[in-house]
């Protein structure tokens, strides 16, 4: 983890240096809902179409024309807990895209990301029915994570230093099985630090 | 920042999933097949082996085989050799040791209803001996039967033929029970939040796994780098990363993560080139 973390700094610093051109340094909240439409939410065969689980995260944007823009980010999941904090969820995001401004209100963006989920099991037990009696079963005891390179469209609305941005990710796009769609809804607020 | 932070109790919910040992044991491929017992009958329940086997692949691509976060990949692998007393005999944990005390007393009397011999990767069966299932309404059992270290070789789904309640199930919950018992053949425990398929109760419109399902499938069985999908061929994706310091994480992801972003780099650049020369050219 530390050397991914250290290796994306390195590569944002490196071209961001050389160009010069950090201009706008941007900060995310927003709400990430995992695999759209595909999770099943009640006993009734409903499905999640939102997720309440908050995002922050932090990225520049480089400007390459006057409408094209690399806008480099990491996001943060925050923790999600579940069986009385048993198991804990992060997930992070590294990323990257290519920006366009259609309008002067509108940007699409285009790109990937390698997202990072770890969990982590505090261990013990618990008793569950289990058929006519209940029996016990266990918590995960180990830290385990998964990744996965997605590829990423988005839009974004902007007024002024504000924008309010729907960003897609597209897992698996080449094996037709497990090719699911995973959402953010961010608010971003863009920090000229030059002005 | 304070407002933040107010949020974080709100992300924590009270059911988890669980895992069925408490040595979080899974297969050691992410590859397994599933197959039906070519001798088993199922007179009770009025199912052939040809119905049980085309329960398999809705069980696994409508639920096991969705999840990218997971390397698990699961098929159907038809008919297994027929094991002799896969209709009557006792199916025990190695680990247990009165199941398996009892079943040697029975096995003495009547070798038919002896211990079930364990099979390579997962088994569906029929089987009448109600020792295995302690009551008519229970459907099914699973125990994964044979372990090598920590990881699982073989397990056993047991289909209840001492009623016809399985029988009397619709197609789309009969899948749903094959799905709940493979989820248990492939380490999985039950959890207490009703929308997952790990859920202790069938439920009658089951049609995706749950985010529990969905997180304890994609812990025991972890995706190391996928890389659009393409990892399996690419980059050997093989499974847990763990943090242990005795078991550094693989090289594939940061590979894979430099290449990714090296391209991006490499592009920005040459954008950059091209923007500059036309500049130039202008002048």
């Amino acid at each position: 983890m530390t050397k991914l973390v250290f290796f994306w700094m390195l590569l944002v610093s490196l071209s961001a240096s050389a160009l010069g051109q950090i201009d706008t340094i941007f900060f995310n909240v927003g709400s990430h809902t995992e695999f759209y439409d595909k999770v099943q939410s009640d006993s009734s065969g409903g499905t999640r179409k939102f997720d309440f689980a908050p995002t922050l995260g932090a990225g520049l944007k480089l400007n390459m024309t006057e409408q094209w823009f690399f806008l480099p980010e990491f996001n943060w999941v925050l923790p999600q807990k579940a069986g009385s904090d048993r198991v804990i969820k992060n997930t992070f995001m590294f990323r990257a895209d290519f920006g366009y401004s259609v309008l002067e209100w509108m940007r699409l963006r285009a790109g990937t990301s390698l997202l990072w989920q770890n969990q982590h099991g505090r261990g013990g037990s618990t008793n569950i029915n289990n058929g006519n009696e209940t029996s016990k079963f266990y918590y995960p005891d180990e830290n385990r994570s998964s990744l996965n390179n997605t590829l990423d469209f988005g839009a974004e609305a902007v007024w002024d230093e504000w924008a309010v941005r729907l960003q897609t990710y597209i897992y698996s796009v080449f094996m037709k099985d497990k090719r699911q769609v995973s959402y953010t809804l961010f608010f971003t607020y863009y920090w000229d630090h030059k002005q | 920042m304070k407002y933040l932070l107010l949020l974080l109790p709100f992300i924590s919910s009270v059911h988890a999933y669980t895992l069925n040992n408490n040595f979080g044991a899974s297969f050691k491929s992410s590859s397994v097949k599933v197959f039906v017992d070519a001798g088993t009958v199922c007179p009770v329940n009025q199912i052939t082996v040809n119905d049980l086997e085309s329960l398999i692949d809705p069980a696994i691509d409508d639920f096991w085989n969705t999840v990218p976060t997971a390397s698990l990949r699961l098929e159907s692998g038809g008919f297994s050799q027929s094991i002799s007393n896969i209709n009557e005999g006792r199916l025990c944990s190695p680990t247990d040791e009165e199941c398996i005390s009892e079943a040697d007393t029975a096995g003495g009397l009547d070798p038919m209803k002896g211990i079930i011999p364990p099979t390579k990767e997962i088994t569906i069966a029929c089987n009448n001996n109600n020792l295995n299932f302690g009551g008519s309404n229970v459907l099914a059992v699973t125990i994964p039967n044979k372990f090598s270290g920590k990881k699982i070789v073989g397990a056993m789904i047991l289909i209840n033929e001492s009623s016809a309640t399985f029988g009397n199930l619709s197609k789309q919950d009969k899948i749903g029970v094959i799905a709940h018992e493979i989820g248990h053949a492939l380490g999985l425990g039950h959890t207490e939040d009703t929308a997952a398929l790990m859920f202790y109760r069938t439920v009658n419109q089951r049609k995706h796994l749950g985010q529990d399902d969905i997180d304890g499938i994609s812990y025991l069985y972890p995706i190391s780098g996928d890389a659009f999908g393409l990892s399996d061929g690419l980059l050997g994706s093989c499974g847990t990363i763990s943090t242990d310091k005795k078991n550094p994480p693989g090289n594939s992801p940061f590979f894979f993560t430099m290449i990714t972003l090296g391209f991006y780099v490499l592009l920005f650049e040459v954008l950059r080139l091209l923007k500059s020369s036309k500049a130039r050219s202008a002048t």
